[in-house]
């Protein structure tokens, strides 16, 4: 029955895994597209800046205000600097910020939400704190930590992984609980095998998919909260662009230079718009019950 | 008959209490899962621990692979008191030596590691063979001893039916060599012509290897096939025990009748399963 005809099936190998990655990535048109998306606002920010040699900080009272033009595709800002080159700065400085935080946060969250899983009594305090941290809004605890460490580019990054390390850590926690309820770590065990061959060896391959959807979202965040920061003058300082500090400088002339407001504004609510997209797809590639 | 030869494991009085707290800390109920529970192993036999669910099989065969300990009683496993043993002699001296297949051959595997990879694993953990090689040389002749094709080994567990699931987590089992197999449902989940060919491996795998098993099961129709000794539990108690030929012929008591006598009923969920 069942059993012959698995039998009969052709040679398989490592091959089938990957391959059958790469089909849902193919049904998953979300995944594809959120991903060449991202890549290709990444490389804009990092590229044509770079290439065009342009000049993001120096100001030019001669080309305050100036509307969109050949010359200057989205206009100028009241201090004459060209506003596409500052979103593409700002581009940049939202993603760096963004995949930063994501990758720190995403780290030691991971590992705080695996040992926390293992270890119950451990577990029960470090859910506590991370409780305690999220009782907090992202932003003030943001603003604080700011206030305390100094305005910085790395200050910002540092703040915004603290602020999150409990969104991936309790989502590590959960998919690790519900794995150690599984019969395999319990044979595992019964082989004699220790905390890490059973956490890292077996566990994390089991856990990763959701870690990298939540550490997706966690980047879409933070490069919000970054802008939140920067909107109110806490975040990245100026005169280096972002997106935050670009909206703050247009608020005064909201009617009078509209460029200023939309641009900036378009750039960040497509950028969140395209990771959170990533993020949905990788969600339906790594989740099993949208699998056979 | 068997009074004369020595036991490989013997388990001495076990009790296990779960605790169980209600929402404030104080009111705490306890729960006797296991009561007082006696039995031996010995070498090249199989001892079928029977009863309906909840009955405490589980935990007293849990008890027994050291994955939980006793509230009271003694396990020992030649002559060697483990009650107590800390993790790390555990793993030193039984771990190896006693190894157990669940009910459910799908949960039991990881589902990212291939069949070898987890056969492999359970080799590295008990640091048995010289290299990699060696042991991958051990895997793939086990993993033929059960039945399975050497070509399948690349694969994944979704890969496979329930019934050569069973296969691989019995070739991981006994890969390193234990002395006890504890089954604790191990067949329940197959359908019945599986069912019967996994008992047969089982079977020839115990005179093969000098096995002891633990035949764990609520499902009495099997037993007379497979068991040499029957143990009754009821609520955690052992009510009964004997031969095969005692128990089945003369239950002593009613509850171990009423076990017997829902034997030939069929059970039509696992006839849905089948086909
Ligand atoms: N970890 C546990 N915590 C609390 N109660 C448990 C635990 N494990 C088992 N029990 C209880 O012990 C009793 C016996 O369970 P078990 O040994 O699994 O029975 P069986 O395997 O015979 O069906 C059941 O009533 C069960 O609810
Ligand atoms: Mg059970």
């Amino acid at each position: 029955m069942a059993e012959v005809n698995v039998v009969a099936n052709a040679t398989p190998s490592k091959f089938s895994k990957l391959s059958s990655k790469w089909s849902v990535l193919r049904t998953s048109p979300s995944t594809l597209i959120g991903g060449v998306l991202l890549l290709v606002i990444a490389l804009a920010c990092i590229l044509i800046p770079w290439l065009g040699h342009m000049d993001g900080t120096t100001t030019n009272t001669a080309n305050m205000l100036l509307a969109p033009s050949a010359r200057h595709p989205m206009g100028t800002d009241n201090v004459g600097r060209d506003t596409f080159t500052r979103v593409l700065l700002g581009g940049k400085a939202s993603l760096t910020v963004g995949i930063s935080a994501a990758a720190i946060a995403g780290i030691i969250g991971f590992i705080v939400g695996l040992y926390s899983a293992y270890y119950s009594k451990l577990g029960y305090l470090l859910m506590r704190v991370c409780d305690g941290l999220m009782a907090f809004p992202a932003i003030l605890f943001a603003i604080v930590f700011i206030g305390a460490f100094g305005q910085s580019m790395r200050s910002v990054i540092l703040s915004l992984s603290i602020v999150f390390i409990p969104m991936v850590a309790r989502i590590v926690r959960s998919a690790t609980l519900s794995n150690m309820n599984e019969n395999y770590v319990q044979v595992l065990t019964n082989l004699g095998a220790g905390s890490f061959r059973i956490l890292w060896r077996n566990i994390a391959l089991n856990v990763i998919g959701a870690w990298i959807v939540e550490v997706t979202f966690v980047c879409a965040d933070a490069i919000l909260v970054e802008a939140a920061m920067s909107f109110i003058g806490a975040g990245i300082p100026q005169p280096q662009a972002s997106w935050g500090n670009m909206l703050y400088d247009s608020r005064t002339y909201i009617y009078s230079a509209w460029w200023m407001t939309v641009f900036p504004g378009l750039a960040l609510a497509f950028t969140v718009f395209v990771i959170n997209m990533l993020g949905d797809g990788l969600r339906e590639v790594f989740d099993p019950k949208s699998r056979r | 008959m068997i009074g004369q030869r020595k036991a490989i494991l013997q388990v001495n009085s076990i009790t296990k209490d779960f605790v169980r707290r209600g929402f404030t800390s104080r009111a705490q109920t306890v729960m006797r899962a296991v009561n007082n529970v006696s039995l031996q192993l010995f070498a090249n036999q199989t001892y079928a621990l029977v009863g309906e669910s909840g009955s405490g099989k589980s935990t007293t065969g849990r008890i027994i692979c050291a994955l939980e300990r006793p509230t009271s009683g003694t396990v020992v496993f030649n002559d060697e008191n483990y009650t107590d043993f800390s993790d790390h002699l555990l793993r030193q001296k039984i771990r190896g030596n006693i190894q157990m297949v669940l009910q459910d051959p799908f949960s039991s595997l990881n589902p990212r590691k291939t069949i070898e990879h987890a056969v492999l694993e359970a080799l590295e953990i008990q640091k048995i063979g010289k290299n990699h090689s060696e042991r991958l040389d051990a895997v793939v002749d086990m993993i033929e001893r059960v039945g399975l094709s050497s070509g399948m080994i690349n694969r994944y567990p979704h890969q496979f039916s329930g019934g050569q699931l069973q296969r691989v987590n019995i070739a991981r089992a006994l890969v390193v060599r234990p002395k006890i197999l504890i089954l604790d449902e191990s067949v329940s989940a197959l359908d019945v012509s599986v069912q019967a060919q996994v008992l047969n491996l089982l079977q020839d795998l115990k005179q093969e290897f000098s096995l002891s098993y633990l035949f764990i099961t609520h499902d009495l129709s099997v037993v007379r096939f497979i068991a040499d000794r029957v143990g009754v539990l009821r609520k955690g108690e052992l009510v009964e025990e004997g031969t095969v030929d005692e128990i089945f012929d003369h239950p002593q008591t009613d509850y171990t009748q009423n076990l017997l006598s829902s034997i030939p009923i069929p059970n039509p969920e696992h006839r849905q399963l089948a086909f």
